[in-house]
This record gives C-alpha cells, sequence and structure tokens, in this order.
C-alpha cells in the first residue's frame, strides 16, 4: 500500500468510526443536558439599581409592572415620574416566576463594567480587569457555543448593548480555548440605528445570483495571490446564508428609521428613552432570529450619580420596557411559552447618598466599593409554569455569578463546561 | 524592511538565478510578485480613511468618519459592516466610475489604474491577461464590481 492509499484509507476509517448517530428525533447528536426551556433572554436590568427602590419599594411601587403592590410613589418626586402607558402584562411579571430578593454582587469592584463582566462570565472580578480587552474568562455565550451538542451558529446568540463602548467587548473573551470563534453577535443597536448610519451606510449594492458567483470568484482570484499565514479579526463570524438574514433585518430596520416609522414606536409619551428603544430592538430581533441566549442590558438608572429622582423615572420606565419584553415572548412564535426570562441588576447603589441634590430635594447616589448596598441586588426569573415555580419568592443567599450557571442549565449545557464559581437557582425551578 | 523580508528577496533572487528547472518550479509557486510587500493589517480607522481617499481622491470628511466608526463599533461581525461601508462608498452617488465604455475602450488600462488605486502596485502581466479575459468574457463586469471586488480582497486590508 502506497502512502497515499494508506493516507486515503485511513481517513475513511477513522471518519467511520466517528460518524455522528442520527437519533429517532432526526437530530444529529443527543444534546449534551436536558434542557429546561429552548430559550433564555437575560436582561441586565443595569445601571447600579438598589433594593431599596425597587423591590423593597421605599418610594412607592415604582415598577408596577414587575413587582406585585400598589404602593403610591412617594409624593416629593411623584412629579418627576414619567406616566407609562398601561403594562401589556395582565398581572405583575413577578407572577410569573421567581423573585430572588437577597442576591450579592459578592466580590469584586462595584464598578458597572465589573458588574457585566462578571454577571457575563459567571466569574469574580478584580481592579485588575481590563476596559480595553475582552475578558479573561468565557463569557456565558462562549459556553453555550462551544459546549452545546449540537453547537450552534452564532445568529443564535446575541449580545445587545445599550451603547459601543466598552460593553461590546463582552461579546467573547481572550481565553485560549474560546474566543471569537464562540462568540455571540453583538449590537449596540441605539448607535449603530441612529439617523446618519441607517441613511448612510446601507447593504444595497444589488448583484444577481450569477453576478455575485462571478464576484466571489474574482474575490477569490485575487485572495489566492495574497495569502497570509495569520486570520484576520473579524470579530464574530457568521456563515453566508445566516449573514444574508442578519443584512436584510439590519436593512429592514434601517429603512423604518429613515421612513420615520421607529419613532416612538411603543407611544411612551413624551419620549422613549434609551433603555426602552435598546428592549424594543432586541424584541424586533426576537421576532427575526428567534435566538437561544439573547443578554440585552438597560443603563439609564445611572443617572443617580447626579440626579436621584430621574433614577427613578428610569426605574420605572425600565420596568414597563421589561413587561413589554416578556409580553413580546409570549407573542412571539418559537419563544412563547419556551423561554426564560432572567433580569437582574448587575451592581447596586450606595446606602450613604454623595452631596448632589436635585431639584425635587433628594440626594444622588453612587456605588462604592466599601459601601455593603452597593452590592445587593435582585434577580427575577420568570418563564412556564412547568419550568419555572410561579408567584414565588426565594430569600436564599445568591450571587450574581448564579446566572450564568443558571442559564447553562436551563439550555442543558451546564455538564460540559468547566466548574464555575456560582451556582445554579434551582430555586426558580418548578 | 524587516530582516525575515530582506532574506525572502535575497532567497528568491539566488533561486531565480540559479536557473534550473526545479527551483523555478518552486519559485512559481510563490504568490506571484505580491508585491508591495504589505505585512501591516490596516486597523479600523486606517481602512475607512483609506478607503474614501481611494474612491475619492480627497481626505475623508470627520463627519462621514464618525458616521462610519459608529457603526463599526456598533457591530460584533466586523466583515459584515466593512463589507457595508465599501458598499455605501461605492454606491454613493457623488462618486466618478469609468464607464462601461471607457473600460471597453482600454481594459488593460482600467485594470493598471485599478490596481495602482486601491493596491498601490502595478498588475503583473498574468494579472493584466486575466483581468482582461475576465472583462472580454463577461461584458455586465461594472467600474462597481471590480472596485468591490478589489476592496473587499485581502490584499486591500493590508499595507
Amino acid at each position: 500500500m502506497d502512502r497515499r492509499s494508506f493516507l486515503k484509507k485511513s481517513a475513511l476509517g477513522a471518519a467511520g468510526m466517528t460518524l455522528p448517530t442520527i437519533l429517532p428525533s432526526g437530530r444529529l447528536f443527543a444534546a449534551t443536558g436536558a434542557r429546561r426551556a429552548n430559550h433564555v433572554v437575560f436582561c441586565l436590568f443595569a445601571g447600579g439599581v438598589r433594593n431599596m427602590e425597587s423591590i423593597l419599594q421605599n418610594e412607592g411601587n415604582l415598577m408596577p409592572a414587575m413587582l406585585k403592590g400598589n404602593s403610591s410613589i412617594s409624593s416629593d418626586i411623584a412629579g418627576g415620574i414619567t406616566q407609562m402607558p398601561g403594562s401589556p402584562l395582565p398581572k405583575a411579571l413577578q407572577e410569573y416566576g421567581t423573585l430572588f430578593t437577597n442576591i450579592k454582587f459578592s466580590d469584586g469592584p462595584t464598578g458597572h463594567f465589573n458588574g457585566h463582566a462578571s454577571a457575563i462570565t459567571g466569574q469574580h472580578t478584580t481592579e485588575n480587569l481590563s476596559l480595553r480587552t475582552n475578558p479573561p474568562f468565557p463569557t456565558v455565550f462562549e459556553l453555550y457555543r462551544k459546549h452545546n451538542s449540537p453547537s450552534h451558529a452564532a445568529k443564535n446568540a446575541w449580545w445587545l448593548s445599550h451603547s459601543n463602548s466598552l460593553y461590546p467587548l463582552l461579546n467573547h473573551s481572550s481565553h485560549p480555548n474560546y474566543g471569537a470563534q464562540y462568540a455571540a453577535n453583538q449590537i449596540a443597536p441605539n448607535p449603530f440605528f441612529q439617523w446618519d448610519v441607517s441613511v448612510n451606510l446601507r447593504h444595497e449594492l444589488q448583484f444577481t445570483d450569477q453576478k455575485s458567483a462571478t464576484i466571489d470568484e474574482l474575490r477569490s482570484y485575487l485572495d489566492s495571490n495574497f495569502r497570509k499565514t495569520y486570520s484576520l479579526n473579524n470579530g464574530v463570524v457568521n456563515n453566508d446564508e445566516d449573514r444574508e438574514q442578519i443584512v436584510a433585518w439590519l436593512k429592514g430596520i434601517q429603512d423604518r428609521v429613515v421612513t420615520g416609522a421607529l419613532s416612538n414606536p411603543w407611544g411612551v409619551q413624551p419620549y422613549m428613552n434609551g433603555d426602552q428603544y435598546n428592549l424594543f430592538f432586541a424584541e424586533e430581533l426576537m421576532k427575526e432570529f428567534q435566538p437561544e441566549l439573547l443578554v440585552v442590558n438597560l443603563f439609564g438608572v445611572d443617572v443617580a450619580h447626579d440626579e436621584y429622582t430621574e433614577y427613578c423615572d428610569a426605574l420605572h420606565r425600565a420596568d414597563y420596557g421589561v413587561a413589554h419584553l416578556w409580553d413580546t415572548i409570549q407573542n412571539t412564535p418559537g419563544m412563547k411559552d419556551d423561554t426564560v426570562l432572567i433580569v437582574m441588576p448587575e451592581i447596586g447603589r450606595n446606602e450613604t447618598p454623595n452631596t448632589i441634590v436635585d431639584q425635587y430635594g433628594r440626594p444622588a447616589l453612587d456605588h462604592t466599593n466599601g459601601d455593603p448596598m452597593a452590592r445587593d441586588v435582585f434577580c427575577m426569573v420568570v418563564g412556564p409554569p412547568d419550568v419555572i415555580s410561579q408567584d414565588s419568592i426565594s430569600s436564599d443567599l445568591g450571587a450574581t455569578v448564579d446566572v450564568v450557571p443558571t442559564i447553562a442549565n436551563i439550555l442543558g449545557f451546564d455538564t460540559d463546561m468547566p466548574s464555575l464559581p456560582g451556582n445554579v437557582l434551582n430555586a426558580a425551578f418548578s | 524592511m524587516s530582516i525575515a523580508k530582506a532574506l525572502q528577496i535575497l532567497g528568491l533572487t539566488l533561486l531565480i538565478s540559479s536557473c534550473q528547472r526545479t527551483t523555478i518550479y518552486d519559485v512559481g509557486t510563490q504568490t506571484p510578485n505580491i508585491p508591495g510587500q504589505k505585512n501591516e493589517l490596516k486597523d479600523d480607522l486606517q481602512f475607512m480613511t483609506i478607503a474614501y481617499r481611494d474612491l475619492y481622491e480627497e481626505e475623508i470628511p470627520v463627519s462621514v468618519l464618525e458616521t462610519m466608526r459608529k457603526a463599526y463599533i456598533s457591530f460584533g461581525d466586523k466583515a459584515l459592516v466593512v463589507d457595508e461601508i465599501v458598499q455605501s462608498l461605492l454606491l454613493n452617488p457623488d462618486l466618478e466610475l469609468p464607464t462601461q465604455q471607457e473600460i471597453a475602450d482600454d481594459p488593460g488600462a482600467f485594470i493598471s489604474q485599478t490596481y495602482k488605486r486601491f493596491f498601490l502596485r502595478d498588475a503583473s502581466d498574468f494579472e493584466l491577461a486575466f483581468w482582461e479575459s475576465q472583462l472580454a468574457e463577461d461584458e455586465s463586469l461594472t467600474a462597481q464590481d471590480i472596485y468591490y471586488v478589489f476592496m473587499t480582497s485581502s490584499e486591500y486590508k493590508y499595507y
């Protein structure tokens, strides 16, 4: 047997040994673990939210769409709280699941990026966390894409960041065993869909299929004359088919921006804030892609550094937005009754205010490492009754790093991934 | 020029000058004359700035660059967003492109200018022959098509 023949036969033999089993269900591989649901939406209710103004309702119920209770908003700040449309939900969001009231951001600096990184990687962070590079630990997106069997394309995992500064870095890590090849698709829709981008930057070269093929061939010719041994850092990579779908979706949204169709689509008077728009774009994305894993963050409440009452107003707006998100999930074929929504601030805020007083006479709030209240947050897990315990409250001690293992457990990839410091929030499950 | 590159060129020169068939064959498997000694990847801002200058022969206005940069840093699939930027530059009605008639009148000149415009080098004889044959075979190919191919090629990502 010559060498070439041997290699050929060896390759065939190896392929035979690794041929996957086709299961009766038609799936090529068995999932690594049993799934509780096929979709998880993780809303980082971020920007720094204290339990006092949220679940403890010290200013009255600023979050009536999410939390039970009808206590009136404190009279001295009520004039600064924007009236939201009625909740689209027939009952408070917490009644669709379990509210964890004793969650700690237990370790690391109480900064927003540290809080986000910790929630998205399931790892504690330190003051050494770089703000210029991807985090060193694999993100939940990479864990999901690498440890699911069968593995899933980037189109199934999305990170919608409120801003395009710093936070886009969280769609993948710099970990040598993970990285961009397992990244989520990331978009900061608020800047990306601004009018100037939507009008001026568009995929509109029209190629027939034949012309498109010709162009690909011609580019291949050029590329064949210019080989590089190292690859470009193109961020997340989508296959051609998925990229076409993404481009079509982007164009569709851009068209609506240009025609003014996305001016205040929820009819919030007098305007929708950035958080609400971010959630709106998350909804549009869900309708198109029905992603298995979607993380979206809010940030409006961080105005609390200067304006306490505006912070309460942002909380009130975010509350409406999250209820709207859940309503959309329940009206999206493919996600309805098969989605778990997790809502959690990344950090809290200080008990002790700073010296800035707003027009309502209320002092502002920072979030510093030495104030224990900056480490206290809540976590709400809602989902179908057969998966998530309904209208339940848990005061069990938990941590923000518990969310990643909980997502992994819901989507069934927890058995294969490396261990993490957090624990599954088992009290949430039916 | 890096030492490695100098050694590579020296090696090629020695191989060619040895005039042995096997050696000539080896030279032929090197990527043809590429030329330009391009080893540095353009960073994001460089790519956008250079793309604009290559097409419009003027510096990119700050507002245009800011719009491009905003889109670039707001979307994770960088290849997709670069493609969007290139398409948008090529679709701008202010861009003056060679007409089909101008290309047909002198395809060699069009290809030579295209190589200089985007790759900053001369096309090799092989490359000229290849492109001229492509233009002759497919008369529907426009300057916009050809520019798009060049601007989305690997070589264009380097300088």
